[in-house]
């Protein structure tokens, strides 16, 4: 088969058993591959009402049909299961280089159910799966992890995604972290994986991927690649790195400082982009496939935490540990980003419920009895790292902490969960959604709560030089007034229910959604590299049904599990306080009206939440039994 | 063998493996670390690449797609007479070690 491996792994750890089956056609046509066959395989592998902790609940590893491929950043990879952190359907995404190993190892994805009788890692190899005792894995961190398999099975080249601490003890804040650096990010899959008893994935294959027209295909990623060296956000990514997103974001007074008391962070200069251009980069790597070398790499050259290096430092990691908590000290910026990986925490989630936990403290609500003896000052650049550990390890206050801040609000009570930010019981990423109305409605809608990448309308920013690109337009397919006012709620509904179908495609893909954001993200751009990898005849009009497909199967899964339409909402701070100083002053979110287009362009009902009889007969999709 | 000698730029690389990919898709018509004769390795704790070429590489010179598909020029293949001076003047230039 060309493109895909054509395999999917079935392992049941209760009863240590493995059976291998073909992918379908039906899988292939209505899904495509990564996010789409995870989306479709949690569906069918999840029964209503599932215990996320429980032996029932499915774990799933997915990639997609180009994965693998010379196909520009084709190297992400999907895990997901039902949320401990929601109760929803999560998945979240990786890059780095486990996605191709996985495909090049025979599998399009991995799905994982029961719970091993005592702790074991998976070991993936040229078609076959082997279930392995964990041993002394147990209890090491991410970093610890890889190298010992790799010193197990003599091989330098294995790929390996685990869990450290963090989800060994199943905090609902726990991801999953491939090759060492790279987070799966949101919604608690890491302690989905701890539930299982699961340390780690590791990967090798030596089988390739099998192309269809391999002229057409080196034709179309040199085409790409030149295109993307044409894009702003290229050179943005490959000389100032992610945290350059958040000097745009300060400059716009949405950085969310004092956990979203202020537009703009009053130390930012200590913190910003070129602070760790300047004094901590040493140079930059890719993902595998990915013409764009953006992933930095960091030392921490003097003082106390000399000789720290991590990689992958991002926009949300300075805003989380940054300016959410008024922390003006960039060595604990990088350091805590490094103890989240090792740990495997979605430092988002970590971020912004300590930022919370913060303004409790400063208001009083909680106070150093509540806290173990932590003087949960802004800006305790110790008290953060502290929590980090405690928040990993189950311990103390952080026990409260590790359930995110909307169990937090509930444990602290007087009225906190009105600064509780988070949507759907996942915290909100990066930017305050007060000063950009589509960030917002995406916010509220996404089926795994409160996360900026399934719309990814970063048409509303503005960034681009001499404004938003034709291309950029024809991906949002919405009005010029929506794109051009980040304040008007006109045509953000539209938008950001289009812009979820294209960025499903990315994700199906498995292709990197900062790369494709703007003309690789194009279906156009699309269609003749997915075509020349399979030797099928897919259509853009394919493209997007599936994309659409995609969205409403996950709205069915929530709408399975008893979401209701008055789920898609924002914290009370984000509808009700405006944002008091800077560039965005008196902005607040007005939801309702950009809800009402979404559901409307969406086909779904605004009172029951469930797409339409016509809307599902067009996709092809069931409604809930 | 080629005749002429495989440089790569320790500061460009950024260890993508797209170079991989274009040797094994004009090679053998997939996409295959195994198939390719330029091999990129990472340190597995300092994630610097180094890059190494095959015996077998036998790519008519000037055609070479591991080089055409580098978008951060970090390969260059010299002719044998230059690289001496290559060498002299390699700053972060490196030759690859050949397997």
């Amino acid at each position: 088969m060309y493109g895909y491996a054509g395999k999917i792994g079935f392992i049941n750890l209760s009863k240590k058993r493995v059976s291998i089956e073909k992918v379908g056609e039906d899988l292939i046509k209505g899904y495509l591959g990564g996010i789409g066959f995870l989306t479709r395989l949690l569906y069918d592998n999840v029964p209503r009402g599932a215990d996320p902790y429980g032996p029932e609940n499915a774990l799933i590893f997915a990639v997609g049909p180009v994965n693998g491929t010379i196909t520009p950043s084709s190297n992400r990879w999907t895990v997901g299961a039902k949320s401990p952190a929601t109760g929803l359907i999560v998945s979240g995404n990786a890059g780095g280089f486990w996605g191709s190993e996985l495909k090049w190892a025979g599998f399009d994805a991995l799905v994982i159910t029961g719970r091993a009788e005592k702790p074991c890692y998976l070991l993936v190899e040229d078609g076959k799966i082997s279930i392995l005792p964990a041993g002394k894995l147990w209890g090491k961190d991410t970093e610890k992890t890889e190298q010992m398999l790799r010193a197990i099975h003599n091989d330098p080249n294995l790929k390996v995604a685990c869990i450290g601490q963090g989800g060994e003890n199943m905090i609902p804040l726990a991801t999953v972290i491939g090759d060492k650096t790279h987070s799966a990010g949101r919604g608690g899959t890491g302690a989905a994986m701890g539930s299982k008893n699961l340390k780690a994935v590791a990967v090798r294959g030596h089988l390739g991927v099998k192309i269809a027209d391999p002229e057409a295909l080196m034709s179309e990623a040199q085409r790409l690649i030149e295109v993307l060296m044409s894009e702003y956000h290229y050179w943005r990514y490959k000389d100032k790195g992610s945290p350059s997103g958040t000097t745009l974001y300060q400059e716009m007074g949405t950085v969310t400082a004092y956990n979203g008391q202020h537009g703009q962070f009053d130390k930012f200069d200590s913190v910003g982009r070129d602070v760790y251009l300047n004094r901590y980069s040493i140079g930059t790597t890719s993902c595998g496939n990915c013409p764009l070398p953006g992933w930095r790499k960091y030392v921490v050259r003097e003082g106390r935490f000399k000789g720290v290096w991590t990689d992958g430092l991002e926009n949300s990691t300075v805003q989380c540990f940054g300016t959410k908590i008024g922390n003006p000290d960039p060595d604990v910026v990088l350091v805590a980003h490094d103890l989240c990986n090792k740990y495997s925490l979605d430092e988002i989630s970590v971020g912004v419920t300590i930022a919370f936990a913060m303004e409790c403290f400063q208001k009083g609500i909680i106070t150093t009895k509540d806290t173990g003896g932590i003087e949960l000052t802004w800006g305790n650049g110790d008290a953060l790292l502290k929590l980090i550990d405690m928040i990993a390890h189950n311990q103390g206050f952080g026990k409260i902490l590790g359930q995110g801040c909307k169990t937090a609000a509930e444990h602290f009570g007087h009225d906190s969960d009105k600064f509780a930010l988070q949507v759907k019981g996942l915290e909100i990423s990066t930017v305050d959604p007060r000063g950009y109305q589509a960030w917002a409605l995406q916010y509220a809608v996404s089926s795994r709560g409160a996360h900026h990448m399934r719309a990814y309308s970063t048409w509303e920013f503005g960034e681009t030089p001499g404004g938003l690109s034709e291309e950029e337009a024809e991906l949002a397919g919405i009005p010029e007034t929506a794109r051009t006012d980040r304040f008007s709620v006109e045509g953000k509904g539209k938008g950001v229910a289009i812009a979820e179908n294209a960025r499903a495609i990315v994700d199906s893909l498995e292709m990197c959604k900062t790369v494709a954001r703007q003309k690789l993200g194009l279906y156009d751009n699309q269609v003749g590299l997915l075509n020349a990898v399979t030797g099928r005849e897919w259509t853009k009009q394919d493209l997007m049904k599936i994309g659409e497909r995609k969205n409403n199967l996950e709205r069915l899964f929530n709408l399975r599990e008893g979401m209701n339409p008055a789920d898609d909402t924002l914290p009370w701070r984000a509808l009700n306080e405006p944002i008091p100083d800077g560039p965005s002053e008196g902005a607040v979110v007005n939801l309702e009206p950009m809800l009402d287009e979404y559901y409307a362009f969406r086909g779904w009902d605004r009172e029951t939440g469930h797409p339409m009889p016509e809307k599902l007969k067009e996709l092809g999709l069931e409604p809930i039994d | 063998m080629k005749s002429n000698i495989l440089f790569f730029n320790t500061k460009l690389c950024s260890g993508c493996l797209l170079c991989e990919m274009a040797c094994s898709l004009v090679q053998k018509g997939e996409c295959s670390r195994e198939a390719s004769f330029i091999k990129v390795s990472m340190h597995p704790y300092l994630s610097v690449p180094m890059v190494s070429l095959s015996l077998e590489c036998n790519c008519p010179d000037g055609e070479e797609k591991c080089v055409k598909i580098c978008n951060q020029e970090a390969l260059a293949f010299v002719p044998r007479e230059d690289s001496t001076l290559k060498l002299t003047e390699a700053g972060d230039w490196f030759p690859c070690p050949l397997i």
